[in-house]
């Protein structure tokens, strides 16, 4: 019986379904003190003073903490970035100058939540406001500088060649340039905010439980940062409300409590953030500018060259950045053939809230900018969006890129035929011809997109030659347990991804067990010693790193029963198998009635032991493994290897017609593809696209975070974000294929942050519905309010020529 | 703020006197000092939906609410959906149909969808749509959350 | 949010008595709408309380005035810095003083205001109108002030300042949200 592949019921639903779940804001204390923080309403301003006396005075306040504080105990986080990002000092707390609304400034521990916002109030901040930068090219100016100690915003530059892009326009048959192209800012903010519980004990040691979703890397910059040992941070983590990489590095928020905790002698301190705090602060998405694209194409539309110069807003702190000006190339040629290739790549800081790795990050930018470019192309040329793909899609799998990337499987144009089926695309077809006749705006568009999965960590040495990080990692540990069953403990910290299902599917295969007879232990414990410096939720890689490591534990704890059972039963290795007796899961001796079951097993290592003999001291039933994918350094110089290990693909196609009235774009079909290789769960995986899917759509047309020109953010609740409801989202046609991975032990590829796909397709949707209207759609966002913009003022003779010879 | 005033409450049939701040939400009596932490908060402006209960049979959005206003109510929450060891079909269902990932609206979507069967034994999908509108999710992109709501209330109505 | 104004106006009052109003923050400070009082600080600026609210809601603003720069008598010029609910706001206002002759000033007046936090996303674009609309009423109390006798400067009567209106619509926008909750079925 084979339990992966099947759509199992969630193991984790048991206590959700009831509210049983433990979200760190469900953490209830007696004495526990309630952390409130006080963050600047100013995007750029110097703090020439603070008054704390009255929060100080009020009654049932504990401790109040400000940059004074901060300077004395910590020491910056760590910036991964080269000169100059690491002169930017970044610390818990503002201390001489903030520089994006909502930083904080200062912070309070009261007796609850609501005195500790009321002393807040109560604190004097006295701001000289300064001029703030929100443009990401006006930034590169540098008349305005955020870090003072960087002496520039420009925090990264690089330029990515590859091929012979030269002669590849030389030889071009066409030539379209796209003068302007931008990205827009937008979070996947999940429903849970920020929350944790800190406790700093007089021990000296640090314990959270928090809901940070990559804890094997914020405890290495939050250990610094608080200038202590790493074994001294113990953090935890139970249910987490999703995070789809927000919650990555709320560790700057994190050690306000544990500070608060130390400055009120070891009280344990909750922190829980408020929504508008988390849209102001926690981390958007990256923010991205192309400009100057020239694509060179052959006399077939076939392209063969680009040339462009990307900038990159990360907010006002680097931190995780500039990483992102580096995982991109994870997906250079997106998923076409182009061979020909120079990005100039340029990275800046604005008066806007730091970045985080958003689903789909630093990818999802790329692919939408190559989808873009294809679909201008296509438009331009007079190609049909479908053949212009067909003529482009890479084919030949394994594929390398021309910067040393290697798709490990795929199918694009079967995917595509699978999507056109699904959306009844030529029937759609003749709708939009009599449309048209009608004078309707209806397009039809096509979006590919890859999911690229497991991250090679190398790549932060093209970023940064001197960071000491390569490869990637995951930790399972498994162990019988007395009544035999088994437990295994994980280093992933999911927030939602079913991986105590997914494990315990692969667990009982492997074992020969049921799935109930396995516990995955819930979330995640550094106590446990169960991680790496990679382990974590991130970058689409349970399936192959997480799902590795389990399997790779299982192998282990099959060779110790195999050694004990040999012992026991008097037998051969060779002549054992697993199997389930009158007596549960056993190994036996084949042919005969000889058999060993797994309490028994247990109980011997574990209890009995005077029964255990020969040279079987180290079989513990105990076992540790860590799996390691098999990546090399990439060549920084050439900017050169391969970046991640797998890559699943998305295709979806929409139909939308805009309202000649209202300029809002309606959906009225649409159709979504999966590959991620082979599945383990057919429903988990299913509900990631949807997720994802979900996401595209309401970044496409609902959600962005606008700034105004003094930085204010002018979208700063949910009501003013709009994330997507159960009113706004479209029926999916959800279908899918399967190449395996030749990668991963089990053929699937890490996935779930889903590329961005329904961004790409809404925008080639409009592009097919206003191209006759002079419109070029070089915008990724698509309110009615942007839309009306757009067709008040067309924009293609700007924006777009074309030369052919 | 230290007037505090006397309430009663009966939360999922149990009641409960308490002397509560003015200010305080019905959200935190419930979740701080009735300690029932299945109700969740997401938002700061109504729009979330993480936190509805149903009070005297109405749902609320219990972070929007004082608590000293439902004095004297009914409040159900998430916890008290199951009956004698079991799941109500709503909570079955979302489980079945994987209409949760991270579990963090499940309570607060299952209330609202409790309240729609309970108003509209057979809704359409748009009726489902509209249900739970007032509900975030930011996992599942609701498409199990409908299928889910639409097979509970089939097998509510067959009483299987 | 930043949002310019200007305009001019004459009154009857030479030159140096207009000065004398608009330069001391003492006498300038009542004229802020519905000023409530003020407290002169050391260093010659004043916190300034004035009231916000409608209904049963209400509270006071803090505005810390200062005037930055004056030359007599042709220039004064008044930092402002608030906290109201929700947000802060920085005020810049500018007068120049011109001899329209006949014993008349000509008062030119510049003002800046930008304002940040969660009240300008709420009530969006209709900040400015309001606020322009509250300015001129300011305008209006200045230029009334500046006519009477030199000196002594009448104190306008209270009226409902742009921080309040917009508070009233928050107010507005929230209670209406929350009736549509409660109602939604």
């Amino acid at each position: 019986m084979s339990w992966v592949g099947k759509s199992l019921r969630r193991k984790e639903d048991d206590r959700l379904v009831r509210g049983n779940g433990l979200f760190a804001d469900d953490e209830q204390i007696e004495g526990m003190l309630h952390l409130y923080i006080l963050r600047s309403p100013y995007a750029h301003a110097r703090i020439r003073g603070i008054d704390t006396a009255a929060a100080e005075s009020l009654a049932g306040v504990a401790c109040v903490l400000t940059g004074a504080d901060i300077k004395e105990q910590c020491d910056p986080y760590m910036q991964l970035g080269p000169e100059p990002c690491d002169k930017i000092i970044d610390l818990p707390l503002a201390t001489d100058k903030v520089v994006f609304q909502g930083e904080p400034v200062a912070a309070v521990a009261a007796e609850t939540a609501a005195l500790a916002m009321d002393a807040g109030q109560l604190i004097e901040v006295d701001y000289e406001m300064l001029d703030a930068v929100v443009d990401p090219e006006q930034a590169l100016e540098d008349k305005i500088v955020l870090h003072e100690a960087a002496g520039t915003n420009r925090v990264w530059h690089s330029v990515f060649e590859y091929g012979d892009v030269d002669k590849a326009f030389e030889d071009a048959a066409h030539v379209v340039k796209i003068e302007r192209m931008h990205f827009h800012r937008f979070a996947s903010t999940p429903v849970e905010n920020n929350a944790c519980v800190a406790e700093w004990t007089r021990q000296g040691d640090v314990d959270f439980l928090c809901n940070n979703s990559f804890i094997g890397f914020a405890v290495q910059l939050l250990a610094p940062g608080l200038r202590l040992p790493m074994e001294k941070i113990r953090a935890r983590t139970y249910d987490i409300g999703g995070s789809f990489g927000v919650k990555i590095w709320n560790y700057v928020y994190m050690a306000l409590a544990a500070l608060a905790s130390r400055k009120c002698d070891g009280r344990k301190v909750k922190w829980s953030e408020t929504r508008t705090e988390h849209l102001l602060a926690s981390g958007h998405g990256n923010e991205r500018t192309f400009l100057d694209t020239e694509v060179a194409l052959d006399k077939d539309g076939v392209i063969t060259g680009i040339r462009s110069r990307h900038i990159d807003d990360c907010g006002a702190y680097t931190r995780y950045e500039p990483l992102g000006c580096v995982i991109w190339a994870q997906v250079l040629p997106a998923t076409y053939g182009v061979r020909n290739f120079r990005i100039d790549f340029t990275q800046t800081v604005t008066n806007k809230c730091p970045v985080v790795p958003n689903r789909g990050y630093s990818r999802m930018q790329h692919l939408w900018f190559m989808e873009r470019v294809v679909d201008i192309c296509a438009h331009e040329l007079g190609i049909p969006a479908d053949e212009m793909r067909l003529k482009n899609y890479v084919r030949e799998f394994p594929y390398e890129t021309p910067n040393g990337c290697v798709y490990d499987s795929g199918d694009y144009p079967m995917m595509l035929e699978k999507a056109k089926e699904l959306i009844g695309w030529d029937e759609w077809k003749k709708k939009q011809a009599e449309a048209r006749k009608e004078g309707r705006w209806l397009g039809i568009g096509i979006g590919t997109t890859l999911d690229s999965g497991t991250n090679n960590f190398g790549q932060a040495q093209i970023m940064n030659p001197y960071l000491p990080f390569s490869g990637n990692s995951e930790v399972c540990v498994i162990r019988l347990d007395f009544d035999g069953s088994v437990i295994v403990t994980l280093g992933t910290g999911p927030s939602g991804q079913g991986h105590e299902t997914a494990t315990s599917q692969v667990v009982a295969d492997e074992l020969n067990i049921d799935p109930a007879m396995v516990t995955v232990r819930t979330g995640f414990d550094s106590a446990w010693n169960t991680f790496s410096g990679h382990s974590g939720t991130y970058a689409s890689q349970f399936a192959v790193t997480g799902l590795s490591a389990v399997h790779g534990a299982c192998q282990k704890l099959k060779v110790e029963m195999r050694q004990l059972a040999s012992f026991m039963l008097e037998a051969d290795e060779d002549d054992l198998e697993f199997g389930v007796g009158d007596e549960g899961p056993q190994l036996a001796v084949k042919g005969t009635d000889k058999a060993i079951n797994y309490w028994f097993m247990s109980n011997v290592v574990n209890n009995n032991n005077a029964l255990l003999g020969g040279n079987l001291a180290d079989v513990t039933l105990n076992v540790r493994h860590v799996y390691r994918p098999p990546f090399e350094a990439p060549d920084t110089e050439k900017k050169f290897g391969n970046l991640t290990l797998t890559y699943a693909a998305q295709l979806h196609i929409a139909v939308i017609e805009i309202d000649k009235n209202t300029c809002r774009p309606n959906i009225l079909a649409y159709a979504a593809v999966d590959d991620c290789g082979s599945v383990i769960n057919p429903q988990i995986a299913a509900g990631q696209v949807h997720g994802a899917t979900a996401h595209g759509i309401g970044a496409a047309l609902l959600e962005t975070f606008n700034y105004d020109e003094t930085g204010n953010l002018l979208t700063a609740t949910f009501s003013d974000y709009c994330p997507i409801t159960s009113m706004n989202i479209p029926d999916i046609q959800y279908g899918h294929i399967e190449s395996p991975s030749p990668f991963s032990y089990n053929g699937a590829k890490g996935m779930g942050e889903g590329g961005g796909a329904p961004l790409h397709t809404i925008s080639a949707a409009i592009q097919d519905a206003l191209h006759s209207e002079g419109i070029i759609v070089n915008e990724s966002h698509h309110s009615a309010p942007k839309v009306f913009e757009r067709v008040n003022a067309p924009n293609r003779e700007k924006v777009v020529s074309v030369e052919s010879r | 703020m230290s007037e505090r005033i006397g309430i009663t409450v009966t939360v999922n049939g149990t009641r409960y006197e308490r002397e509560v701040e003015p200010r305080l939400l019905l959200v935190q009596l419930i979740r701080e000092e009735l300690r029932l932490t299945g109700t969740h908060i997401g938002c700061d402006t109504s729009y979330c939906g993480a936190c509805t209960i149903l009070l005297d049979g109405e749902p609320v959005k219990s972070c929007t609410m004082l608590a000293v206003q439902a004095d004297g109510g009914e409040v159900l929450t998430v916890e008290g959906l199951e009956k004698d060891g079991k799941l109500h079909p709503l909570q079955e269902a979302f489980s079945e149909h994987h209409g949760l990932q991270c579990g963090y609206c499940t309570p607060g979507m299952l209330m609202s969808a409790y309240y729609l069967l309970e108003q509209n034994p057979d809704p359409s999908n748009a009726e489902i749509r509209k249900g739970i509108q007032g509900n975030l999710c930011r996992c599942t992109g609701y498409k199990n959350i409908f299928a889910a709501i639409s097979d509970a209330a089939a097998k509510m109505q067959t009483g299987s | 949010m930043a949002i310019e104004f200007n305009g001019e106006f004459t009154v009857a009052t030479p030159r140096e008595d207009a000065y004398a109003v608009l330069s001391e923050t003492q006498k300038f400070a009542p004229l802020l709408p519905s000023y409530q009082s003020h407290e002169l600080q050391e260093d010659g600026s004043a916190v300034v309380k004035i009231k916000v609210g409608v209904g049963k809601i209400r509270g006071t603003a803090k505005v810390n005035l200062k005037l930055e720069e004056s030359e007599a008598p042709i220039r004064a010029r008044y930092v402002g810095k608030g906290t109201v609910m929700g947000g802060v706001f920085n005020l810049i206002a500018t007068f120049e003083l011109e001899d329209a002759g006949q014993g008349q000033t000509r008062v030119k007046w510049h003002g800046d205001l930008i304002m940040f936090g969660k009240l300008v996303s709420l009530a969006g674009g209709m900040i400015k109108p309001i606020a322009k609309r509250d300015i001129g009423r300011m305008v209006e109390a200045i230029q009334a002030a500046l006519s009477g006798e030199a000196g002594v400067v009448a104190v306008p009567e209270p009226r409902v300042s742009p921080v309040a209106k917009l508070l009233a619509l928050w107010k507005k926008l929230v209670s209406l949200v929350r009736g549509l909750l409660r109602k939604q079925k």
